[in-house]
């Protein structure tokens, strides 16, 4: 099971899914921490310093999600902490998606997803950024 | 449909009546049939009404308004075709503006963008993701100036979406403007929303006690809706936003409920004030919604009606009718319409549409069918437009008042709703009010609770989906529409705009303005002439929400 960081971004306070999605990944077994509204791109990387965890998810509605999640990596690499996988969910156009993949993002979760594609899609997201390292520090995709 | 599109079945899940049932498909050879027999929000239903125990007397138009606040209502004028909308600058919205009311918009309703709606400026460190994004964004009287340029602000009514304290600055910008186009505060029509509790995004704890407390907040939209109820007769001075509390997740019960608690919380707060209720009542509104179970929306809308008018004149004593007449905005629910299979949002909102003009709505905005991705396009903000239109002019529901009304079904759901709303708000009173539920986190609780078991209703299935949970198509693709977008530039123009305005005035002469609303607000005078004032000397809504914050020892987590 793996710690995740979930966290809203910027001022924009539309929170069911993500409320919803943390309480989710929780009942799968992950350790989830859940920072609440209003981050600053540096608090979300200050948090992921101090918890250190396997996956960070961002959740956006309102706000600009491309630009958000850029600051948030630009803030990440500042700290050496750019090889957590981050993760998006929300309300997200096909063309956000695509430039959210090119800046990194390894899944993206929009409107609907069902909770197994969730847990499913961060189970890959962890291996597949596993794969390689040593046996002792593989995740358990189960 | 095939069987790849369901869900492997959980041997520990209970599938009663659930689209993940493998027994479903022994419903192709019985016949497919509902899932349960209750509303959306939990209501039973019977599979047939007869008459009950006293037939509906009551006519449209007359007290407690059951039927509907007028007696001619469509007949004699549609609901007003009320689209939001507002993005980027004031400039572009004022752009978009001039688009719908060409395309047969008949109200204006201007969103503004988050950092507006917390009284940030463009330029504040937390704003700089959301500037226009979901709203326009406005700063300084200039910037409202340029959004209504060329709008006969006598002539069409006008809602301005945003809460307090930011609304004192929205207000007096609005009536400053207008008084420079000789236009006097009496004459204007239309609605400030001013709702601190529901406006943001619903009631949910920390959203409203972030930027503000929220005993504040409460106060300032007192102030506001003092200061309307003198000075602008024609102006709605609240509406009570109760689409956004039902999109948080709760029921139609709940949604209701907390309205009428959140309408009870500002009466007390203006009839202790001194204010006679019939001065103030009847300038309050709501904004509803209209979700997707069709006879438990329009239910819903004519028991609250009846709960309006009786709350007002047997507990508060309303003499006039007027201050008796539930009058509701409608938008219909976002919440319903899927990102999965977009164009199926179209039916949607339809339907919706059609509740919310069955259920005798003042102004609709038919939420457009691309909202699942973001803000609609010019095509999809028509398309709303012409859905109203269709059912305005060619279906002819219109025609004839209240033409649910009678019906065994309608009027005993419209019963059964009233009498859940009633003992939630007896409850609720019981408990000590809306304010005092609110800051216990007894409305977080309630919302958290009504959430979690909305998602997983659908996520079990139990919640058909169509195009979600069944029906899916195999292969979805991300749909080929063109969506909406702004560019990051809009947001470098606006911070440069704010950083020369603030260099282009008498900043003494602001500094000054702004020490006597930070004073206002430390103290207990109404805030609202301190706030014009510092408008007329040029302070920004950002300045003025700083100066709010000086005032009462509020500092912001960043």
């Amino acid at each position: 099971m793996a710690k995740i960081l979930i966290a809203k971004v910027g001022v924009d306070a539309h929170d069911m899914g993500v409320t919803v999605v943390t309480r989710w990944l929780g009942e799968a077994g992950h350790e989830v921490r859940y920072l609440g509204l209003y981050n600053s791109p540096a608090r979300v990387a200050e948090a992921a310093r101090e918890f250190k965890p396997d996956v960070i998810g961002l959740s956006f509605h309102g706000a600009e999600p491309v630009y958000m999640s850029a600051r948030v990596v630009g803030e990440m690499k500042e700290r050496g902490l750019e090889s957590t996988p981050l993760v998006v969910g929300g309300v997200i156009t096909p063309e956000m998606a695509a430039e959210l993949k090119a800046l990194g993002v390894k899944a993206i979760f929009t409107p609907g997803t069902a909770r197994e594609a969730i847990l499913d899609g961060i189970t890959t997201v962890l291996t597949g950024d596993r794969r390689n390292a040593p046996p002792g520090q593989r995740l358990d995709p189960r | 449909m095939s069987a790849e599109n369901f869900k492997p079945n959980d041997p520990n899940a209970d599938n009663e009546g659930s689209m993940s049932d493998p027994k479903l498909f022994d419903r192709y050879i019985e016949g497919e049939r509902p899932l349960d027999f209750k509303t959306l929000s939990g209501l039973p239903l019977e599979a047939s009404y007869g008459p009950g125990p006293a037939p509906l007397a009551e006519k449209p138009g007359e007290y407690p308004f059951t039927r509907g606040i007028h007696a001619e209502m469509y007949r004699k004028r549609f609901w007003t075709r009320r689209q939001q909308s507002g993005y980027g600058t004031p400039q572009e919205s004022n752009g978009r503006l001039l688009f719908l009311l060409k395309a047969g918009m008949t109200g204006l309703n201007i969103d503004y963008d988050v950092p507006t709606k917390v009284a940030l400026d463009p330029d504040h460190p937390l704003a700089e993701g959301d500037v226009g994004m979901v709203g326009t964004s406005v700063a300084t009287q200039e910037d409202v100036e340029a959004l209504y340029a060329g709008i006969p602000l006598e002539k069409v009514s006008s809602t301005l979406i945003c809460q307090p304290p930011a609304s004192a600055f929205i207000v007096a910008s609005y009536v400053l403007m207008a008084e420079k186009r000789g236009i006097p505060p009496e004459q204007l029509i239309g609605t400030i929303m001013n709702c601190g509790f529901t406006q943001l995004v619903g009631p949910t704890y920390q959203s409203n006690t972030t930027f503000y407390p929220i005993e504040f907040t409460y106060r300032i939209g007192l102030d506001v809706m003092e200061y309307c109820a003198r000075a602008m007769p024609k102006w709605n001075l609240v509406n009570v936003n109760a689409y956004n509390i039902r999109e948080t997740g709760v029921n139609a019960v709940e949604e209701a409920a907390f309205a009428m608690m959140v309408a009870s919380q500002h009466i007390e707060g203006l009839l202790a004030r001194g204010l006679d209720i019939d001065s103030f009542a009847p300038r309050m509104a709501f904004f509803t919604a209209a979700h997707i179970d069709f006879f438990e929306e329009i239910a819903k809308l004519r028991a609250m009606r009846r709960i309006w008018a009786t709350m007002l004149r047997e507990r508060y004593g309303a003499k006039s009718d007027r201050a008796c007449w539930f009058r509701t905005a409608i938008q219909t629910a976002a919440l319903a319409l899927t990102a999965q299979q977009p164009m199926n949002n179209m039916v949607r909102a339809g339907l919706q549409t059609l509740a919310a003009v069955l259920g005798g709505a003042q102004s609709i905005h038919t939420t457009g069918w691309d909202e699942a991705f973001a803000l609609p396009t010019e095509d999809s903000h028509k398309l709303s437009i012409r859905t109203q239109q269709v059912i305005a002019y060619e279906s002819n529901v219109t025609k004839t008042v209240d033409p649910l009304g009678g019906s065994y079904f309608v009027e005993a759901l419209t019963e059964r709703i009233e009498r859940e709303i009633l003992a939630l708000m007896d409850e609720m009173r019981a408990k000590g009010g809306y304010l005092k539920l609110f800051k216990e986190r007894w409305i977080e609780d309630r919302i958290t609770a009504g959430r979690f078991d909305l998602n997983d209703r659908i996520d079990s299935g139990k919640l058909p989906l169509v195009g979600v949970n069944c029906f899916q198509d195999e292969d979805e693709k991300p749909p080929e529409m063109k969506f909406f977008r702004i560019g990051r530039p809009m947001i470098e123009d606006r911070i440069r705009y704010i950083r020369d305005y603030r260099k282009a005035r008498d900043n003494a002469a602001v500094g000054r303005a702004l020490e006597a609303v930070a004073a206002a607000a430390g103290g207990n005078a109404n805030v609202t002439p301190s706030v014009f004032d510092a408008v007329k000397a040029k302070a920004t809504l950002g300045e003025i929400g700083e100066a709010f914050r000086k005032g009462i020892g509020h500092s912001l987590p960043v």
